[in-house]
Formats: C-alpha cells, sequence, structure tokens
C-alpha cells in the first residue's frame, strides 16, 4: 500500500494536480521518463530546467564567437551531461548543458585546444564529464581488467586443450604399445578380416 | 470490478504457480506421476488466469478506468488507442504483469512440446520455470500491484489523504472520475512510438525463452540426466529466445535512431548493454552446444553458458528495473531492486552448486578430447573466448567499474563510447574471422595445408574487394582492415552455400534453385546459420560505413539560406508552430534537401513539446547508399539551428538484422520429415 498526496480539493482544480510517480524531467537523449518516482524536490528543480530550457531551446544557437557549432560539438561529444548519467554532452539539452556548451566555445575562442578544454571541466567537475576516468589507478583498472580478464580466458582454453591433446597422444601411445590401432582405416580392415573368416 | 477479477486472477495464477514448484520437484524427486502431472496441470492452468488478469489492465487501459493508478500514470484522455494498448508494458507494473504473461506462454509451449518426449526432466524444468514465474507475479502481487487504486480517505487525520491500495482501505471512496482524468498523465512521448508497439515484448520474450534452456539445463543436473536429452530439447528454445533477443536490439537500435534524435543506433548506453549481455552469452551457447552435440564434449562450459546466459538476463531485469543505472530506458527506482537482486543472486548461487555437485561426482566429463588446434570445435572454443571477452569487457565498463569507483573510491565515473570501442573492436575483428575460418574447417582434425586450401578463394576476393575499395579512394586503414574481415566472413558463408548447391547440380543433376531449396531444406541449420553470418557480416558493413564515415556538422541558418554538406545542399524554408491533437505544442522546419543541384527531398525536423518536455524528431532522407538525417536543434522564423548527419551504408544495418532473422528461423524451423 502506497501514500501519495493526490486529489486534495485545491489540486483538483487543476489540470495536473500532482504527478503521483512523478513526470519525467530529464535530459538529453532521454529527457526523463515518467516512469521514475522522483522526490518532489527533484519534480521542481526539473520542472524549472525545463522552463529555462524552453526559453532557451527557442533561441537559435549564437555563432558570434568565431567558433563554429560544429567545432564546439566535437568536443562537446567526447564529455558527458553533468545532470544525467550516460548522456554525451552535445546530445544533452538541459540548460546546464547548453552553458557548458557555451563555456566550451568561449574556451575555444579564447585559443584553448579541445584537451585543454576538456582538462578544465574534469578539474573542476571531476572525472564523469568525460567517457574515460582520468585518475590513474581507475584508468588503468578500466582496462587492464578487460584485458587479464581475457588473456586468462584464452589462457584456460589453452592449457585445456594442451590437457586434452597431451592426454589423447599419450592415450593412442598406450593403445599402439599394447597392439591396438584405434584409426579408421585399420578398424575397417579388421572388421572385413573378421567378416571374412566368418564366411 | 475489472480490478477485482484481475487481482483475484493475478492471485490464483501465483498460488497455482507456487503449488506447481512443490508438486513437481516432489513428483520429479520420489517419481510419483500423479504429483508430476498434479504439476504440469497447475502450470498450465496458470496461462488462463494470467491471460485473464492481463485482459483485465488492458480493458481498464482501454476504457480509461484511471482510478487504477497504473492506467492513472502511463495514459490519459488524449492518448491514441493504439498507445493505450502498449502502455501495458509502458511502465513497471503493467510490464511485470506482461512479463509473466510470457513467461506462463513459453511454459505452456514447453510442456506441450516435450512432455512425452523428455518425461524425466520435465517435472525439474516445470519446477525451475514455475519458481521463476512464481518469484515474478509475488513482485507483481506484493510489491508493483497493477490493480492498485486511488481512495480518498476522508476521516483520515490530521485532514483527509489519498492513497493508492489494491485493497479498499476502511472507509475510504473513490475519488472523482473528473478530478481522475484531469490529473492522468499520458505515457511517455519517448514511447509514443511504432518501435515501442515491438521492441520491448520482443525483448520480453527473448529473456523470457531463455528461461526454457535455463530450466532444462538445471532440471538435468537435478534429475542427474546429463545425457544429451537436455541439450535436443532445449536447442530449439535457445534460437528462438535468441530471435527474439536479436529481434529486440536490432527494433531497439531503430527506435533510438528515429526517436531519441543523436543520429545513432547505439551508445553503449548502461541499459542498451544490460540486453546486449545476455545475447553475447547466448550466442556463446548456440555455437557451442553443437559441439557438445556432434561430439560429446564442453558439457561443463555448456551448463556454465547457460547459467551466465540465465544470470545475464535476470542481472538485465534487475538493472533496467531497480534504478541502480540511470539510463533512456530504464524504470523507475522501485522496490523491486533488492527482491530482484535477491533472487538473482540466489538462482546463481543454486545453480553453480548443482553444477559443481555433478561435476564432482564426476558426471559431466567429455567423451571426446580435443586433437587439434585447427579443428572446429578448438575454433568454436576460441568463438566462446571472444564472446565471453567481450562479454566481460562490456559488463565491466557498463556495471562493473561505475559500481566499485563509487563505492570504494568514493567517485563517479563514465565510460564512453569510445573506451567501449577500444575493447570490442578488436574482439569483433576476432569474431568475423573467426566467423570465416571455422565454418571450413573440419571436425576433430584439420591440416594447415588443407585449411589453407578452402581458405584460397574466400581470401582472394577479400584482397581484390579491398584493392577495389582503395581503387575506388578509400584510404582509411581501420576501414580496409574492417570491411576486409567484413567480407571475408561473407565470402566465406557464400562460398559454403554455392559449394553445397554446386555439389547437387553436379550429383543430382538439378537446376539451381532447386538445388538450393533442397540444399537448405536437408540442412536448415547449417545453412540457415551460413544466412545468419551473411546477416551479421551485412550489419558489420553498415557499422563500419555509418561510423567510420559519419558526417556530423551544425549550422544556424537565415530562413531562405542554405549550408552545403558534402555534396548536399540543405535550405531553410519555414517555421511553423502548431498544437497536434494530443496537445503537444510542435516548433516545425520546412527544408529542401538538393544533390547535384537537383530537389531530392522535403523534410520537416520538428521539436515537440509535450507540456514540460521537449522531443526532437528528426527529418531524414533515406536511400541504401546513406541517410541524410537533420535534427532541428533550436529556431524561430528568422534562423534556426540544424545539426546534420550524413550516415553512409545505415541502412544497411536494418536490412543485415532482417537476413539474421530470417537465418535463425530457418536454421530453428521444425524440420518436415517425409512419411
Amino acid at each position: 500500500m502506497s501514500s501519495l498526496p493526490l486529489l486534495s480539493p485545491l489540486r483538483l482544480a487543476l489540470k495536473r494536480p500532482v504527478i503521483p510517480t512523478g513526470n519525467p524531467v530529464k535530459c538529453g537523449r532521454a529527457n526523463g521518463s515518467p516512469l521514475q518516482r522522483f522526490d518532489r524536490n527533484w519534480l521542481r528543480f526539473g520542472v524549472a530546467v525545463s522552463v529555462l530550457l524552453l526559453l532557451v531551446a527557442g533561441r537559435p544557437q549564437a555563432q558570434d564567437s568565431g567558433v563554429s557549432d560544429t567545432e564546439v560539438i566535437q568536443v562537446a561529444e567526447r564529455m558527458y551531461c553533468p545532470v544525467c548519467e550516460n548522456i554525451p554532452l552535445d546530445e544533452c539539452q538541459t540548460t546546464a548543458c547548453l552553458e557548458w556548451k557555451e563555456e566550451i566555445a568561449a574556451q575555444l575562442s579564447a585559443g584553448r585546444t579541445p584537451q585543454q578544454v576538456i582538462d578544465s571541466f574534469v578539474a573542476r567537475f571531476g572525472d564523469h564529464v568525460v567517457g574515460l576516468p582520468q585518475d590513474p589507478l581507475l584508468r588503468a583498472l578500466t582496462f587492464l581488467l578487460p584485458a587479464v580478464a581475457t588473456l586468462l580466458a584464452l589462457s584456460a582454453g589453452l592449457y585445456t586443450f594442451r590437457r586434452f591433446a597431451g592426454s589423447q597422444r599419450l592415450s593412442l601411445k598406450r593403445e599402439a604399445m599394447a597392439g591396438g590401432d584405434f584409426s579408421d582405416a585399420s578398424y575397417r580392415q579388421r572388421l572385413e578380416n573378421d567378416v571374412r573368416a566368418l564366411r | 470490478m475489472l480490478a477485482e477479477i484481475g487481482l483475484a486472477a493475478l492471485t490464483i495464477a501465483f498460488a497455482l504457480a507456487v503449488y506447481a514448484v512443490a508438486a513437481s520437484a516432489l513428483g520429479g524427486k520420489k517419481k510419483l506421476r500423479r504429483w508430476q502431472r498434479s504439476g504440469r496441470n497447475a502450470a498450465l492452468l496458470t496461462f488462463p488466469a494470467l491471460l485473464l488478469s492481463t485482459f483485465m489492465l488492458v480493458i481498464a487501459l482501454m476504457t480509461e478506468q484511471y482510478q487504477l493508478s497504473y492506467v492513472y500514470s502511463v495514459t490519459d484522455p488524449q492518448t491514441p488507442a493504439l498507445y493505450r494498448f502498449t502502455a501495458l508494458w509502458g511502465s513497471q507494473r503493467g510490464s511485470l504483469l506482461f512479463w509473466s504473461l510470457l513467461m506462463s506462454l513459453f511454459t505452456g509451449a514447453a510442456i506441450a512440446l516435450n512432455w512425452r518426449g523428455e518425461r524425466r526432466l520435465m517435472p525439474f524444468a516445470i519446477a525451475f520455470m514455475m519458481a521463476t514465474l512464481a518469484f515474478f507475479l509475488g513482485l507483481s502481487l506484493f510489491v508493483e500491484n497493477p490493480f492498485e487504486r486511488w481512495w480518498l480517505l476522508p476521516q483520515a487525520a490530521p485532514s483527509p489523504r489519498e492513497i493508492s491500495s489494491a485493497l479498499i482501505p476502511p472507509g475510504a471512496v473513490a475519488p472523482s472520475e473528473a478530478a481522475l482524468r484531469a490529473g492522468a498523465q499520458g505515457l511517455n512521448p519517448l514511447l509514443r512510438h511504432f518501435g515501442m508497439v515491438i521492441h520491448p515484448p520482443m525483448l520480453y520474450l527473448g529473456f523470457v525463452g531463455f528461461t526454457i534452456p535455463f530450466a532444462f539445463a538445471m532440471a538435468a543436473l537435478a534429475a542427474g540426466e546429463l545425457s544429451p536429452g537436455w541439450i535436443k530439447a532445449t536447442r530449439r528454445w535457445s534460437l528462438i529466445a535468441w530471435i527474439f533477443l536479436s529481434l529486440g536490439l536490432i527494433l531497439g537500435g531503430r527506435w533510438a535512431y528515429d526517436v531519441l534524435g543523436w543520429g545513432g543506433y547505439w551508445g553503449w548506453d548502461p541499459v542498451e548493454n544490460a540486453a546486449f549481455l545476455p545475447w553475447l552469452v547466448g550466442t556463446a551457447f548456440i555455437h557451442s552446444v553443437m559441439i557438445q552435440e556432434k561430439r560429446g564434449m564442453l558439457k561443463l562450459w555448456n551448463m556454465l553458458l547457460v547459467i551466465a546466459t540465465f544470470s545475464a538476463v535476470m542481472f538485465g531485469t534487475f538493472a533496467t528495473r531497480s534504478g541502480v543505472i540511470e539510463s533512456v530506458h530504464s524504470f523507475a527506482r522501485s522496490q523491486v531492486g533488492f527482491p530482484m537482486l535477491a533472487f538473482w543472486a540466489a538462482v546463481t548461487i543454486i545453480a553453480l552448486g548443482l553444477l559443481l555437485w555433478r561435476w564432482g561426482q564426476g558426471e559431466l566429463s567429455d567423451e571426446r578430447q580435443f586433437a587439434n588446434l585447427l579443428s572446429r570445435e578448438s575454433l568454436f572454443v576460441l568463438n566462446n573466448v571472444v564472446f565471453i571477452a567481450l562479454f566481460i569487457a562490456i559488463f565491466w565498463g557498463s556495471f562493473g567499474l561505475p559500481i566499485l569507483s563509487e563505492l570504494v573510491f568514493d567517485k563517479e565515473v563514465t565510460i564512453g563510447a569510445e573506451t567501449f570501442e577500444f575493447f570490442v573492436v578488436p574482439l569483433f575483428i576476432a569474431m568475423y574471422i573467426l566467423m570465416g575460418v571455422a565454418p571450413l574447417s573440419a571436425w576433430s582434425a584439420t591440416s594447415l595445408p588443407r585449411l589453407g586450401a578452402a581458405l584460397r578463394l574466400p581470401l582472394l576476393l577479400t584482397a581484390l574487394s579491398i584493392l577495389a575499395l582503395a581503387l575506388s579512394g578509400t584510404s582509411l586503414l581501420v576501414a580496409a582492415v574492417g570491411y576486409g574481415v567484413v567480407l571475408f566472413a561473407a565470402y566465406v558463408a557464400l562460398y559454403e552455400i554455392y559449394r553445397g548447391a554446386k555439389a547437387r547440380r553436379q550429383a543430382l543433376d538439378e537446376d539451381w534453385l532447386r538445388a538450393l531449396l533442397a540444399l537448405f531444406r536437408r540442412n536448415q541449420r547449417r545453412y540457415g546459420g551460413y544466412v545468419v553470418h551473411l546477416g551479421v557480416t551485412v550489419i558489420g558493413i553498415g557499422i563500419i560505413g555509418s561510423t567510420v564515415f559519419q558526417t556530423e556538422v551544425q549550422h544556424t541558418l537565415q530562413r531562405g539560406d542554405a549550408v552545403s554538406v558534402r555534396d548536399y545542399r540543405l535550405r531553410y524554408d519555414d517555421f511553423i508552430r502548431a498544437q497536434a491533437v494530443d496537445g503537444r505544442m510542435m516548433n516545425i522546419t520546412a527544408v529542401t534537401l538538393f544533390r547535384d543541384g537537383v530537389e531530392i527531398a522535403k523534410m520537416r525536423p520538428r521539436i515537440d513539446d509535450y507540456d514540460q518536455m521537449p522531443m526532437t524528431i528528426a527529418g531524414a532522407h533515406s536511400t541504401l547508399e546513406n541517410d541524410f538525417y537533420v535534427l532541428l536543434i533550436g529556431g524561430d522564423r528568422e534562423r534556426a539551428t540544424f545539426r546534420i548527419y550524413i550516415n553512409p551504408l545505415v541502412n544497411l544495418v536494418w536490412w543485415g538484422g532482417l537476413l539474421l532473422i530470417m537465418g535463425t528461423i530457418i536454421a530453428a524451423y521444425p524440420k518436415v520429415v517425409p512419411k
């Protein structure tokens, strides 16, 4: 049983009195999901972001900084939204991301290289704004574990193969020493000999 | 009344599933036929009970019964009838019920097809299937009930309040219909797309489908019946599940391409990856199971793969529904997270425990051994290593490292597409090479000269193709290598089909069409598999073309101005603001596309504003050669900003997907045995 404030008389006067499961105010590709139960503060924050977004999105983006939109995108696509997880910055349309893109344009027009721009954001906001951790240990972990796991899996496969192949060679050798021959041709020959003998 | 009937049917289905687990396990263990039949019948009855329950929810959705809090949360009076229906799987509670319905349907089909043939395994298999079903029904009944209704408590202290409850609370009254209609929320706009009509059911069918091979594998371990029977019983189920999962992934890509407005179809998003992980292990299983069937090898490994596939399915379901990760696709942070995690852990531990027990008793030893590193079985093992390496890399990047980093280092990290590509590109290259070499290798043993001779023609064709690409101006090394390995795998598949048809023509004097049809009919699995390989190579060509050669630019245009992108020219003609019948405001731009000075298309990229939620709808001009894909970023009547993508060969991704599905259907289609 869940309890949600829904239908108080005051709210009934509004078209959308309350949104019990949280209406979507997320960003980027997703733009959110009405399935998500944000708490009320998130909801209010989201509504505010959306209103701002609508105001900003209505304007074409300025190109008067001397840096083209395409150059900004090329940097933004290497970064991620500061609010929404896993949404690339170039796809995200929240106010925060639009401001970041403006800042990227400003830094580029000030003569900074794309890497310097990215480094400045990482220094201020942390590793999660780029698609690869900048912390040396985390970066090493990112690459090492899959590589080590793959090598281990390959080694295990090769070891199993060599063990099986070795044991098979050994068993064939023993059979040969005991006078046994299990190749198809000799087996067929022995069968034919037996059949001939029966006749 | 709808809610009462739906709830009662759901409760009955839950009771039947629990009973079926107990009766089947007891009947299987004690070899009591009566209990086995009773368990089977209870399992069969879960389907009509769940069908009734789902039907009630669908009626409630279609007839706007907003007192049901589920209907209230996913529809509103403006929602079109189609999306009212698809709202069944549009949110957590409905989709859990739908998941259970599909599970009971698959169980019924497995019973109908395998009850006579696999009598010893079936009671245990039913017990495992019903245990999974009972878990999901338990979630629906006790955690995320789709039949909860809104109630007003006028006498509540200190002031009247509203609650959502499946049962009628004492003193509660129903809220007014008008108030409910006014407050209803409607479906997430992202889900109002034809892709969403079929994408989630396909994924669910794939996920649920993999429960059947898992249940049979567990039954084989529990009953100690480790003959190839369980493999034969589940081979087709694995392929069916694989078809649906593949279709779900492809449709998901198409939906993302059309609706999410970012010019791509795969973003290495954690939830995309969560659905991709069972596909990877399932694909490894579909290959390695052939070695067990043909050579009696890899018994332990196949069991591990079945367990890993089901475990990945459960993990994917948990990841999508628990809120542990943020994503486009994820459901709410809901209360199902912990029970799902517990179920996933419990099932995996029990399965591994059973496996270790049987292994310890020496019941999973192989009948034959690897003899040659170039034999087909050895190459299949290598193929499995590649798939497992892909699985580990993607799991680590999507879940392992982000969770570890937050728990241990208290740092949020994002693993982006470039990082994933660093791992997966070499592994996919290895996969395509193996896809080319393995079919030409023989079972048991192949000598290097013999394999070399078989590879000569496909390698020659590949070299000629790369040369042709180089002469046509493709100078990028990465593209040459990519196209090279992909084309090599394609040539091998075509060469094998050609060789088979040619042999029939020579031996039986058949014409080409007849020879081809007979070839496919006689060995559906082998030649269906080659069609699947062809599909994968066509997808590969599409992926390389649309990523390596993609063009992406952004421009702001004054009305009447045009911009040139490669040999295209895009002109901004007009801006229209209009309101749709469902209430959303649409900012529509009219643009005209020219190629070599000739008008080829008029497009309407737009931004739809669903109350508080803007959604970008791309304009696209699609040909087999490429897609000209344009997004409106913002604008007004005087000027507008557009992001333009040219995605070469992107449509091959969808066509390849179709080929892949066709091939799997050929391979899985029941063989017609002449009387």
